[in-house]
């Protein structure tokens, strides 16, 4: 199915969500991704990623309560759907299942 | 706390791209990324800021409908419409000044504008018009090329003969000053000759009569108003008319059709057609060289062909006909299409179109254009000013979340309103007023009617557009600025002493005062020409054009018998209605100079006054032959010292000058005076009779040669004329020339006034509770005055002097490009703007002043 295909990034993004529950917005997601895999991304770049899963419906928003911080903006908090964690979950699966399909001769690497 | 913000532009266009519902958490967002690097570097969070912004602005993000304000704005278009109808109706004094400007205004550029319009599309109603051209020779003059109407007789048919892609063609020769008599009318007229396939290549619609009228040899077109001038009600076809043509005997035609001659939409006006044929059997057989001219050749192409084609052949025939006429080296011909001929023919010599320059229309368009702007500067200054009585309303609305933009837009549709009833009301001016004076002013008529629908439409909208942006745009984007808060605190400083509605002002002012010297030093430089010496006396003398001796003999025998005439003479040529242009000359030196061939008694009978020697005498036989009279700017001319004996020679013979009379005017004023000469013709080449009465009894002697007419010359046209005259058309054109003018600075000055009126009313309106304050304090109404007007006084004092100094300049440019011999500038036309100046702002002024003495002051600061 097209629609449900998870892209790499979308991947990624996808289970920080799940890592941050329940606090995961916009720069949060940037900052945790950052710190987790050394890789640096724009905030528009995370954006769009979560608005392409939410469409996708593997993620819901809702919009959190204001605070002083961010100038009384509020942020909006992204949270995992059933969908979205079935998704992780054959993702998983799908890796552990391939992975093992790996011959063991081959991960031996002394014979070279 | 030290507060850093993100660069105000880029935050800006976040909010003005991004979508509203994502706004919120963007922003967010990227101002929680700025405050985290700018407790680093301010620098770095800056460019961070605007990266992060260019990186948002993506489609996604962007705003696709603004469904929410679209909706609100219609809906409350009704509501502007509404509160701008009730301001119109609640200050009706100051709206009724707005319209009334922008309607004078946009009458005059309606009135204008038909006019031009109507002038380019003349001629648009030939069906073939499209197909239709005149051919327009290139002559060599000089080392110029000059274009001509005219081509070669021949020319016409012999491309026909030639060429299958030409239709059809006419050709045109125009007869002047011809007698055409019917029963015992007799009227001088204007005839064409004209192909007979005049009516397939013109449409000119023939209202009555044969459908091909000029098949017959001695057939005659005439048009609608000669029909009604010479046949009254009576059918015309087959009526007999004859014509003189020169001396002859006169020959019979007869009428065999009325065609309408389209007055207001033709360029080209006829009134008597008859037919080539005619003309060249009477004329004979000079007309079978390529030497003849003819007045105009107009071709009609087959559908789809060009003149261009026809090129070669004309090469051939340019030859021939060079090689015919050595005077007229034609260069090349150039085909004009019907519909450019009006717009072409001021460039064209010997065009029958009637022209207009375009340096006339630049000229008058500019006028109108200042007006309509003059008008657009009254409403902007009012309009501003009364916003100070409508500050509150625009806080309120800006308060409960009325935009910038729907601020603007409410002024731009109350705007609109008042210009729409402006553009009625300017329409019905000039419908009713304006087009009907400016025809009755000059010799045109422009009809009231626009060369298509679509001109009309675009037009129209095109003005209100115009009127309402230039009109509207500066109050409301003045009137929106305004800060919400401030207002209903009361706190904004609105600019009473604004500069802009003052420059405004001023620029009214000026250009009022500039139009109003300019006209009235027109005015006087046109009461100066009247008053101006002619060189001669003019008074009681009448000029008769004749034919031939007979009738010179029986004037003579007619008026001699008078005791009021006081002399009579024959001449070839008359002062003021007729001369000619001689190379003449005197030892070394050659000139041009005019020839009056004239009788023995002609010179004393003009009262022209003798400076040398003596004037023609009947007794001596060598006078006929070998004198001549001089005036002195000849004199001046050949640098002679003693004038008296110089030989001259002209026509190959010799002359001797006898005297030498005072310049006196022969042409229009606005020409240097010319050399001129005068000699004696017998009585056979006569073809004037000039008499002189007593003082005051001209009339009789003119009204008795208007009863013997018929007697004397029943088959001329009398065309008999006091001398008073001859400048006639000369001084009726200045005349509505200078009632235009006057007409235009009136306006001018009512414009201004209208915004000084509006200004202190404004201003009052705004100052009634100082006033009344004031009042109770014992002020006295000299010092309110002046209170409300030193502001304003010093204002018009400064457009007074710019504006009068323009005039000035600009008068004295025109003076030296037009008339060589400029009178003095006279100083009363700056006494009199004074004085309107003072009385304009006192009257102004003190019908506002009314409102305050009147007003009992307890009442003012009662109110609200």
């Amino acid at each position: 199915m097209k629609g449900t295909y998870l892209g790499e990034l979308e991947e990624l993004v996808l289970l920080t969500v799940g890592i941050l529950y329940p606090e995961a917005y916009g720069v949060g997601v940037m900052d945790e991704i950052e710190k987790q895999t050394n890789r640096s991304l724009n905030i528009s770049a995370v954006h769009a990623v979560l608005t392409r899963l939410e469409e996708k419906g593997f993620l819901k928003s809702k919009m959190s309560e204001p605070t002083e911080e961010r100038g009384g903006r509020r942020k909006r908090i992204f949270l995992l759907t059933a969908a979205g964690k079935r998704a992780l979950e054959e993702a998983n699966e799908m890796r552990n299942t391939l992975f093992k399909q790996i011959p063991r001769i081959a991960l031996q690497f002394q014979h070279i | 706390m030290n507060k850093r913000t993100p660069p105000k532009w880029a935050d800006k266009f976040l909010a003005w791209y991004c979508r509203a519902d994502l706004l919120e958490e963007i922003q967010g967002d990227v101002y929680e990324l700025y405050e985290r690097t700018a407790t680093k570097s301010k620098r770095k969070a800056d460019l961070l800021f605007i990266w992060n912004v260019l990186r948002f602005f993506r489609l996604r993000n962007m705003q696709r409908k603004r469904i929410q304000y679209a909706t609100n704005n219609i809906s409350m278009l009704k509501s502007y419409f509404r509160s701008g109808l009730r301001n119109i109706t609640r200050h009706l004094s100051h709206s009724s000044i707005n319209i009334a400007g922008l309607a004078l205004a946009i009458g005059c550029c309606i009135s204008i504008f038909l006019l031009i319009d109507s002038f380019y599309d003349l001629d648009s109603f030939h069906q073939k018009g499209d197909r239709t051209y005149l051919a327009v020779s290139h002559v060599k003059a000089g080392d110029d090329t000059e274009r001509w109407a005219r081509s070669p007789y021949l020319m016409g048919p012999a491309l026909m003969a030639e060429h299958s892609a030409v239709e059809t063609m006419t050709r045109i020769q125009k007869l002047g000053d011809l007698s055409v008599r019917y029963e015992t009318h007799v009227f001088n007229e204007t005839l064409w000759c004209v192909d007979s396939t005049f009516f397939d290549v013109f449409s000119y619609p023939i209202v009555n009569g044969a459908r091909q009228p000029l098949n017959d040899k001695y057939s005659i077109v005439i048009s609608e108003e000669k029909a009604i001038q010479y046949f009254a009600y009576d059918n015309p076809i087959g009526k007999e008319l004859s014509v003189k043509f020169n001396d002859s005997q006169p020959i019979v035609f007869r009428v065999s059709a009325v065609a309408d001659n389209k007055v207001n939409e033709s360029s080209m006006r006829f009134t008597f057609l008859i037919p080539m044929e005619f003309w060249e059997s009477y004329r004979g057989e000079q007309y079978a060289s390529w030497g003849m001219w003819s007045r105009s050749t107009f071709v009609v192409m087959k559908e789809g062909q060009h003149p261009s084609v026809l090129n070669k052949t004309l090469s051939a025939y340019q030859t021939l006909q060079n090689a015919a006429n050595e005077n007229f080296q034609v260069r090349e011909v150039e085909w004009l299409q019907l519909a450019a001929v009006a717009a072409n023919s001021y460039d064209i010599v010997d065009c029958l179109s009637w022209d207009l320059h375009p340096a006339t229309i630049i000229v008058i368009s500019t006028i109108v254009v200042f007006l309509l702007l003059l008008a657009c500067f009254n409403y902007m200054n009012v309009s501003i000013a009364s916003v100070s009585l409508r500050l509150k309303e625009i806080g309120i609305r800006k308060v409960i979340g009325g935009s910038k933009g729907q601020a603007v837009l409410q002024y731009m549709v109350e705007n609109l309103v008042l210009c729409s009833i402006a553009l009625i009301a300017g329409t019905a001016l000039a419908y009713f007023f304006l087009v009907p004076a400016f025809n009755s002013l000059y010799p045109i008529t422009v009809p009231f009617s626009f060369s298509s629908t679509s001109t009309m439409l675009l037009f129209f909208g095109g003005m209100l557009f115009i009127i309402a942006i230039i009109s509207g745009a500066y109050p409301s984007l003045y009137v929106s600025s305004f800060n919400a808060i401030r207002i209903l605190k009361g706190n904004e400083n609105f600019g009473s002493k604004s500069l802009f509605s003052k420059t405004m002002l001023g620029f009214q002012f000026t250009i009022s005062f500039a139009t109003i010297i300019f006209s009235l030093l027109s005015v006087s430089n046109r009461d100066y020409f009247e008053t101006k010496d002619w060189g001669y006396d003019y008074r009681d003398i009448a000029y008769f054009p004749i034919h031939g001796k007979e009738q010179y003999l029986a004037l003579s025998n007619l008026v001699s018998q008078q005791k009021d005439v006081l002399s009579y003479a024959g001449s070839a040529s008359h002062v003021g209605d007729e001369d000619e242009l001689t190379s003449i000359q005197s030892g070394e030196k050659e000139m041009q100079a005019t020839r009056f061939p004239v009788g023995v008694a002609y010179a004393e009978t003009m009262n022209l006054r003798i400076k040398e020697g003596r004037l023609f005498t009947s007794e001596s036989e060598a006078d006929a032959r070998t004198a001549i009279v001089v005036n002195e700017a000849l004199v001046k001319k050949m640098g002679w010292a003693d004038a008296l004996g110089q030989s001259v020679s002209f026509h190959g013979s010799e002359f001797e000058v006898i005297g030498v009379v005072q310049d006196f005017y022969f042409e229009d004023f606005d020409k240097v005076m010319q050399p001129a000469l005068m000699h004696l013709v017998p009585e056979n080449e006569f073809t004037y009779f000039v008499v002189k009465s007593a003082p005051g009894e001209i009339e009789n002697v003119v009204a008795l040669v208007k009863n013997s007419w018929l007697s004397i010359a029943p088959d001329d046209a009398y065309l008999g004329n006091n001398q008073q005259e001859v400048f006639g058309s000369f001084y009726r054109g200045t005349q509505s020339d200078s009632k235009i003018m006057y007409f235009i600075s009136i306006i001018a000055l009512t414009l201004a006034c209208m915004g000084l009126f509006g200004l202190v009313s404004y201003n009052l309106s705004r100052r009634l509770k100082e006033f009344s304050i004031r009042k109770i304090f014992g002020a006295k109404t000299f010092n309110i005055f002046r209170l409300m007007s030193q502001e304003y006084i010093l204002v018009v004092a400064i457009s007074f002097m710019i504006g009068s100094a323009l005039g000035y300049c600009f008068m004295a440019q025109l003076h030296v490009a037009v008339y060589p011999d400029p009178m003095p500038l006279p100083q009363w036309p700056v006494l009199i703007t004074l004085a309107l100046m003072i009385a304009s702002v006192l009257i102004t002024v003190a019908s506002q002043l009314y409102r305050v003495v009147k007003e009992n002051p307890v009442v003012t600061l009662k109110s609200e």
